[in-house]
Parts: C-alpha cells; sequence; structure tokens
C-alpha cells in the first residue's frame, strides 16, 4: 500500500469515527432526557398525591383557614394517679394529686384486698376512698373525686400488714 | 403435765427439720405403699375390731394429682396440685376392750402452692395473717396421730381417746373420708361450717354407744392451725363439743355442737356451731352414697349458714360420675383482722355452687386402684359479689390413686 492510499484510508475510518460518537452522545442524551424527565413527572405525582392526602385528613376548614400561631409540641397528659397492690405491699407509699383528682388502685395481687379510708379500722377518714372498697386479683377501681387539700391514709381492711397502708397527698 | 408438753413441743419443734429434709415427701409415698396389701383392711373410723392380741393394721392413701383450672372475671388461675391422704392404724385386744391407734399424714404443703388450691369463694384459715378468700388451705402434715380404748360395760360400748392432732365430735365426716366425697378432689365450700375441726391439735373425747345411738363430747384446742403446715399448734384445751349420732343399717345422721375458744386469728372473738347431717351409704354394686348436711357459724359479726348435699353413683365397676351442690352464706366483703373492741355486723353473700365429674378406673391392681377423672363446677354470684367475680367457673382434670383391694370400693365409718 502506498502512502496516499494509506492517508485515504485513515480518513474514512477518522470520519467513520466521527459519526459514530455523534450517534453515541446523541443516544446518551435522549437517555438523561427521559430520566429528568420521570424523575420530574414523579415528583409532580408525589406533590399532588400529598397536598391531596393532606386535604383528606383535614377536618375540612384548616384547607382555607389562615395558618395561625404556633404553639409548640403538645405536653403529654400527665399519669393518671394509680396505686398498685402487689404481695409486697403497695405502691407508691405516698401519692401526691390535685384536688379533684380520682386515685385508681390496681390489685396485682393473688389475694383479694379492701380499701378503706383512715389509718386503721377504728380511725376512718376520707371516705371517698371507700369507694374502691373490695378489688379481687386483677381488678382495679377508683376513689371518687377527693375535693379537699389535705393528707389521707388508707388501709386495706383484708390485711392489716402496715405494707398494705399508704398516704394521698391532696394539693 | 409439763414434762409431756415440753415433750410434744420438743416433738413440734423437731418436724418442721425433719420435714424439709430432701426427699421426705417420697420416703413417706414410699413407706405406705410398701406395706403389704395383707396387713391392710378397709379404712375405717374406727378399725374392725380385732380378736386376738396380736396387732391389726389397715393402711389407706387417697392421692389426686391434676390440672386445676378456675375461670374469673379479671384474671384466671391455675396449677398443677395434688391433693393427698394417707392413713394408717392399727389395733389389738387389750384386756375386755380394744385398743386403737391411728395416724393421717397430708404432703399437701409441699404439694399444694403455700397459699393453698385456688378455688373460688373458699374461705377459711389465714395466709401472711390475712384471712385466706379464694383459696382452698393446704391441709397439716400432720392432720392425725391419736389413740383409743373402747370397752363394752353394762350394755354399752364405752369410748375414751387422746390425740395430738385429731377431729373432735363435731359434725359429719370430713369430706376426705365421706364416701359420697370420695372422688372429689375439692373441699366444699362448706367445709370450714361442719367439718373444718378434724385437724384440731389436742382432742380428748370420750363418748359410749347404745344399740343404734352414740354420745359423744370433746374438749379441744379451738384455735383453727396456723400458717406453719408442718409444726403442732398445741395449747391448753378450752372449747368442747357434743355430738348425738345414730346408725341403722346404710343410714347414718348426727347433731352437734361446738363452742370454740378463739377460733379464728383475725377475729379474736369466741364462736359457736351447729351442725346435723344424714348420710346413706349402700354398699352394694352400685355404691351409690350421699351426704346431706347442714352447719351454721354463730359469730361475733353474725350467724352464717351453709347447706351441702352431695352423691356419689357407681355407673359401672370401673365408671362413676358425682356431684356436690352447696349453698354458703359467705362474708368475704367483710372478712378482715378484726383487733379487739372493733367489730361490725358482717354483710352476706349467699354463694351457690354445682359440680358435676365422672372419672374412670383405668388400672386396678391388688393394691390399688388408679383413675382419671375431671369435674365441672357453676356458681350462683349474689349480687354484692357480682361486680367483683362476674360469672366464674372451674375445672379439674386428675389422676386419682387409690390404696385399696381391686375394685371399687366405698370407705365405710364408724361414728
Amino acid at each position: 500500500m502506498s502512502g496516499t492510499q494509506l492517508a485515504k484510508v485513515v480518513g474514512v475510518r477518522a470520519r467513520n469515527r466521527a459519526t459514530i460518537g455523534q450517534i453515541f452522545s446523541l443516544a446518551i442524551g435522549r437517555v438523561r432526557r427521559a430520566y429528568w424527565r420521570r424523575k420530574i413527572l414523579s415528583l409532580l405525582v408525589t406533590i399532588a398525591l400529598a397536598s391531596l392526602a393532606s386535604t383528606c385528613g383535614s377536618d375540612g376548614s384548616s384547607g382555607s383557614a389562615p395558618p395561625g400561631p404556633s404553639t409548640g409540641p403538645t405536653p403529654p397528659p400527665p399519669d393518671p394517679p394509680i396505686i398498685r397492690i402487689a404481695p409486697t405491699g403497695s405502691d407508691p407509699k405516698q401519692l401526691i394529686v390535685a384536688v379533684g383528682e380520682r386515685v385508681t388502685f390496681v390489685n396485682n395481687d393473688l389475694q383479694p384486698h379492701d380499701i378503706q379510708g383512715g389509718p386503721d379500722p377504728a380511725n376512718p377518714d376520707c371516705r371517698e376512698i371507700d369507694a374502691v372498697g373490695f378489688l379481687v386479683p386483677g381488678q382495679s377501681k377508683q376513689t371518687l373525686p377527693l375535693p379537699v387539700a389535705r393528707a389521707c391514709d388508707y388501709h386495706d381492711h383484708q390485711n392489716h400488714a402496715p405494707v398494705f397502708t399508704g398516704r394521698i397527698v391532696i394539693r | 403435765m409439763r414434762r409431756s408438753s415440753r415433750a410434744a413441743l420438743s416433738f413440734a419443734e423437731r418436724v418442721p427439720a425433719f420435714a424439709r429434709a430432701p426427699g421426705c415427701c417420697a420416703i413417706a409415698l414410699i413407706v405406705v405403699a410398701a406395706i403389704p396389701l395383707s396387713l391392710q383392711a378397709q379404712h375405717e373410723h374406727q378399725p374392725a375390731p380385732p380378736t386376738t392380741t396380736d396387732w391389726q393394721w389397715n393402711v389407706d392413701a387417697n392421692v389426686f394429682f391434676g390440672y386445676n383450672y378456675q375461670y374469673r372475671k379479671f384474671r384466671d388461675f391455675s396449677a398443677w396440685e395434688s391433693q393427698n391422704w394417707l392413713m394408717a392404724g392399727g389395733a389389738r385386744r387389750t384386756g375386755s376392750g380394744i385398743f386403737a391407734a391411728s395416724s393421717m399424714l397430708s404432703l399437701e404443703p409441699w404439694t399444694l402452692k403455700d397459699i393453698g388450691s385456688s378455688q373460688a369463694f373458699q374461705t377459711g384459715e389465714t395466709f401472711r395473717r390475712a384471712p385466706l378468700i379464694d383459696y382452698q388451705h393446704p391441709h397439716d402434715f400432720i392432720m392425725g396421730l391419736g389413740a383409743t380404748y373402747q370397752v363394752p360395760w353394762r350394755q354399752l360400748t364405752w369410748r375414751l381417746s387422746g390425740s395430738i392432732v385429731g377431729s373432735p365430735a363435731f359434725g359429719p365426716e370430713v369430706f376426705m373420708h365421706r364416701p359420697s366425697a370420695a372422688d372429689n378432689p375439692q373441699a366444699p365450700l362448706a367445709h370450714h361450717y361442719m367439718d373444718s375441726m378434724h385437724v384440731t391439735p389436742g382432742v380428748v373425747t370420750a363418748g359410749a354407744t347404745a344399740g343404734e345411738w352414740t354420745l359423744a363430747s370433746s374438749w379441744f384446742r379451738g384455735r383453727e392451725p396456723d400458717e406453719n403446715r408442718t409444726d403442732l399448734d398445741l395449747g391448753p384445751l378450752d372449747s368442747y363439743s357434743v355430738r348425738l349420732g345414730w346408725t341403722r343399717g346404710a343410714w347414718s345422721a348426727q347433731a352437734s355442737g361446738a363452742s370454740l375458744t378463739k377460733p379464728e386469728l383475725v377475729t379474736p372473738y369466741d364462736a359457736k356451731k351447729l351442725s346435723a347431717s344424714v348420710t346413706y351409704v349402700q354398699a352394694d354394686a352400685r355404691r351409690i352414697a350421699w351426704t346431706a348436711a347442714f352447719g351454721q357459724n354463730r359469730e361475733i359479726h353474725g350467724n352464717l349458714e351453709a347447706y351441702l348435699l352431695e352423691g356419689h353413683m357407681n355407673l359401672t365397676l370401673r365408671d362413676a360420675v358425682y356431684a356436690r351442690a352447696e349453698s354458703v352464706a359467705k362474708d368475704i366483703l367483710d372478712a378482715g383482722f378484726h383487733p379487739p373492741g372493733v367489730f361490725h355486723r358482717h354483710r352476706q353473700s349467699q354463694v351457690g355452687a354445682l359440680t358435676v365429674g365422672y372419672i374412670r378406673d383405668m388400672w386396678a391392681t391388688p393394691q390399688a386402684l388408679i383413675g382419671v377423672g375431671g369435674d365441672v363446677t357453676g356458681y350462683l354470684v349474689p349480687d354484692n359479689l357480682r361486680d367483683a367475680y362476674g360469672s366464674p367457673a372451674s375445672f379439674h382434670v386428675f389422676v386419682r390413686y387409690r390404696r385399696g383391694p381391686a375394685g371399687r370400693t366405698i370407705v365405710t365409718h364408724v361414728h
């Protein structure tokens, strides 16, 4: 092969290479565009669904109402005052509650208990506690609302062991 | 007297140590099971009269092992447990009379929970110094240990007995000996109204029998057994009872009364008891047995009454059915410790219970009967307990071992 023929062949191959490169870059560009098109479309669908869901979950008035001032996170409700009775005694031994609150007694023992107001049977007191009364294992009952700020002792009429006595402080 | 008392207390102190020894339960069972059948006789409250000066021995045992399920409104209870009673005694002719010694043991301090067997509305005795409610207490390891001498004199048969632990002359035969309750593992709700004094520490009884009639009176310690199930709760004899009994063929009846000095730990006041019962035991193949009984506890906070009707009948040589119906006044709502000077009328709750059961003897050997059975109990709950109990029910499935001759037997008793 002469030098001229060689140059022609190289030139044809160079043209062919340029054509393949253009086709390749064109294909890559189409794929990228389709990718971004799908991406944007899915984003729009997501936004649309989210807005639809928020509309459905609202009470119907919040959608048109202007946003009010931010109040911050809602504090969790206070734990209801509970006294648990176990074979080892009542827990807690002293419970502080607000005026007007009720106290729940839960019997987690194997035996019944009989919760009454006052430090012992000879000195009944705080008759709102008598509403608890007889509790079989697993049962729970509430006192009546405790109306006056004071300290109320209670005892177990079934079992006079000191571990089953306690105090409710009403503030 | 002082010396014997010291000796008894010393024995009492030794019993818990022995009882805590490893394997004592198994040893006791093996000892009973190892006694040859030739030494056995049909169990009787009083052994059959021996005709010679040689000792005649009798052994009896009733062991239930099974599953107890108690359905309740707020929390169910269940347990694998065993109720069991082992009895042994001997008799010989002495002079013109008969001398007999008897004993009765229970392994329930180890085969039941410390608090006892769960049973809705059951009451009696204490746990951790509080009244026991909804549980049948375990029986003491030593349920009976005593001796009797009886002699005929002037057309009467006179009887004198003394027991370290025994049963005073009060009420019908205790449920674990009653033919009408022989296959029922559960204590009656009326137990503490009519037959609970069978484990009384310190009993002296004197009586006489004339034909069909027997009059007996006991002097005993009135306090119920304490929570230590392995000791002897000895103390001064401070209570008394009287029982008039009648027997003719298959029929027997009794009426009795007792005056008790501070029987309950949680209610330190004296009490009285009344009881009456009629029993029928048919000795043919059907072995029909039934008991109707009434009991009344007369306490400072009110009179509590109980009515019981129970029966047992063989359907075949292997199959038997039993039933128990009760109506018992319980003071569950006000049961509690009452210090001296503090008492009030208790609210009463008239509880009804009906148990029906079936048992089939699966294996019979020359020395034992082994049966499989079960029962169901439903309750009539009074209004003042409905909030706490709802509509409870219970069932038992059990295997029963009875030591005795082959074939279904019904034990008989002499009062």
